[in-house]
């Protein structure tokens, strides 16, 4: 088990280095679309090869996921259809004439459809070089290659990722970085293919950069943090899928979007925060406006009494009750034991001054 | 000659002929309203549902599973929907988030269905078709599920014609003369998820967007009138099917999906080639 939670981490890491700036670059649904392209790259390199295990196959797959996306930006370049729609329309053609192959031709061999879109990690093991599982060799080969990929254009995949018309200018070959980063992704996501299967290839490139991007605004900790909840994510993942004996690829992808949605609801300017600093406006807003009130009405018993200052405030007693408390817990106000109405401390007063800039 | 005229053959053709006609409408409003993407993530998203459906239920009547693949198909846009207006993440990476999280889970549920002694009992052969569709698998109980609502889904569309039409090319005027345009939202998407629910069991999780986008994109290439390209795209899906049908009875071991995706992208692709043609001679 050790041996395949260590390709499965490797595998994340491998995704989660370009995952940030895929997901920025809004390439997402290019990673779903390459995933399932690239499927046709083998099985055409296959009929060649006859070899499952062959670095052809890696080839071929990097070839239709580049054809992929140079098909898509041709049709939309050239105003036929719109972007997103180019998509649509050609990775399921790819995808299609890819299983139509893969049914007809290859009945008897490994190439199973059900296995290139699951994957089966419980297998990686079995297939072994230098003593070590082989998809962790190849896993740890393109890790290191995207890692320095990333680190040697760090400066030029920033400024390309955030500011295309900016990067045009200062004659930073635009094209090239991104054709370069697609071949990337469609070797990795191939590779990645066999132990992982199709889905959590695209859940390993997007749901963490997510995740890691809501957490922190710096680029490189983006970076840093997508590879860290990448391995959490597949930690926990691997561990349930164990317990509970199901699909492991299945599970980390569930994980994953958990995870985005844990980190959107929890993240400093998440939505939780977001709710409760509106209750704490809220409630601010309704001291400040007792306070106001009794300023105003400055001694008037009908105004400020203590069982009628509930009425010109026009609240239930709960919430004038709480408000009030609350107030003469601060110390804000206190209440005129003579004439029995509220009035305002030296505290309250000076509150009052910062709110009417007196 | 006799091949065509063969129950098996008239069924699926009919079914998937129905299915692709009425998605093809559907999915020229998707489109247009800039939706083709969330159609792939719903179709994906929908599986789970369908899993959930079957180990409620323990019987794969296509009726229930096409109930469970609807609600969760609601869940996916919503789930989609929280993540992209209440975050940093655009709308491009929350598609992808759900699709591969929702996907998974359906993953989850059907090892875990497999690996269960519960339901070792019931029949769950099945649940893989789901993935990829199978058109042999169709029987007469589907055909009229599927005619069934896509008569409903296809008055609704010639009902609220003009509040479609308006609330997709000029929203601030159909607010203007009083049309509910989130209403129309919601019974469009509403509808798209029906047809993706419908459709699954035929073309699969994967490939049925390509039912909602495909006959669009091929219409835009003939016309620019909204009327003419519903009518087109409607006749397109339908040849296509009727093609990919034939196409996958008369050659071995073509999976019917996949054939009327090919038919579909091929024909796709010489009308841009059509298209170009023509725009040289004018």
């Amino acid at each position: 088990m050790f041996e395949v939670l260590l390709v499965l981490v490797t595998c994340s890491m491998a995704c989660g280095i370009l995952g940030p700036f895929i997901t920025l670059r809004k390439l997402s649904m290019i990673t779903d679309a390459l995933s399932h392209s690239v499927l046709l790259g083998i099985a055409v390199a296959f009929i060649f090869v006859k070899d499952l295990n062959s670095v052809l196959l890696l080839i071929g797959a990097a070839c239709f996921g580049v054809l992929t996306v140079v098909f898509s930006e041709f049709l939309s370049n050239y105003k036929l259809v719109k972007k997103d729609d180019a998509l649509g329309l050609v990775f399921p053609l790819f995808f299609s004439i890819a299983i139509i192959i893969i049914t007809k031709y290859f009945k008897n061999v490994h190439l199973d459809i059900d296995m290139v879109l699951m994957g089966n990690p419980l297998f990686a093991p079995f297939m072994r070089v230098f003593n070590l599982p082989k998809s962790l060799v190849i896993m740890a080969t393109l890790f290191l290659i995207n890692l320095s990929f990333v680190l040697i254009f760090y400066k030029i995949l920033k400024v390309s990722t955030f500011d295309e018309e900016f990067s045009k200018i200062q004659g930073i070959n635009y094209q090239l970085i991104f054709y370069i980063l697609i071949i990337l992704t469609s070797i990795t996501s191939v590779a990645a293919f066999d132990s992982v299967g199709a889905i959590l290839v695209i859940s390993f490139f997007i749901s963490p950069s997510a995740s890691a991007y809501l957490l922190t605004k710096d680029l490189k900790y983006t970076i840093i943090l997508t590879l860290i909840i990448g391995a959490i994510n597949t930690i926990i993942g691997t561990f349930i899928a164990y317990k509970y004996n199901i699909s492991i690829s299945g599970t980390i992808s569930f994980i994953s979007m958990i995870n985005v949605l844990i980190a959107i609801l929890f993240n400093k300017k998440g939505l939780i925060f977001k709710i409760i600093q509106k209750q704490k406006n809220k409630k601010q807003f309704s001291l400040d406006l007792i306070l106001i009130h009794i300023y105003r009405h400055k001694e008037d018993p009908n105004e400020l009494g203590i069982s009628t200052i509930k009425n010109h405030l026009n609240w239930s007693k709960n919430k004038s009750d709480l408000f009030l408390i609350e107030l003469l817990t601060k110390n804000m106000i206190y209440i005129d034991k003579k004439t029995s109405i509220y009035q305002l401390s030296e505290l309250g007063k000076e509150r009052i001054k910062e709110l009417l800039k007196l | 000659m006799k091949l065509l005229l063969s129950y098996d053959f008239l069924v699926v053709a009919i079914a998937t002929m129905i299915l692709a006609g009425s998605s093809a409408i559907i999915g020229c409003f998707s489109v247009y309203k800039g939706q083709s993407l969330i159609g792939d993530s719903i179709g994906h998203s929908a599986y789970p549902g369908i899993v959930l459906a079957y180990m409620i239920t323990f019987s794969r009547d296509p009726f229930y599973l096409m109930i469970g693949a609807f609600i969760f198909g609601i869940i996916a846009y919503a789930v989609i929907q929280f993540i992209s207006n209440n975050s940093k993440i655009d709308l491009d990476a929350s598609l992808a988030i759900v699709l591969t999280g929702f996907f998974g889970l359906g993953i989850m549920l059907k090892t875990y269905v497999q690996g269960n002694s519960i339901y070792e009992g019931a029949v769950q052969s099945g649940l893989k078709t789901y993935i990829f569709g199978s058109a042999s698998y169709i029987m007469k109980s589907d055909i009229y599920i599927i005619s069934i609502l896509s008569i409903f889904v296809l008055s609704l569309c010639l009902l609220f014609y003009k509040e479609l039409v308006l609330n997709i090319f000029d929203r601030e005027f159909a607010k203007s003369i009083g049309i509910n345009n989130i209403l129309i939202d919601i019974v469009l998407l509403l509808m798209m998820i029906v047809m993706i629910s419908v459709g699954l069991k035929m073309v699969g999780a994967i490939l049925i967007s390509s039912f909602l986008v495909i006959p669009c994109i091929f219409a835009n290439q003939f016309s620019k009138n909204i009327k003419n390209v519903l009518f087109i795209a409607f006749l397109m899906a339908i040849f296509s099917s009727f093609m990919g049908v034939y196409l996958s009875v008369v050659i071995k071991g073509f999976s019917t999906g996949p054939s009327i995706v090919v038919v579909m992208s091929f024909l796709t692709l010489l009308s841009f080639i059509f298209k170009k043609l023509r725009g040289k001679n004018v």
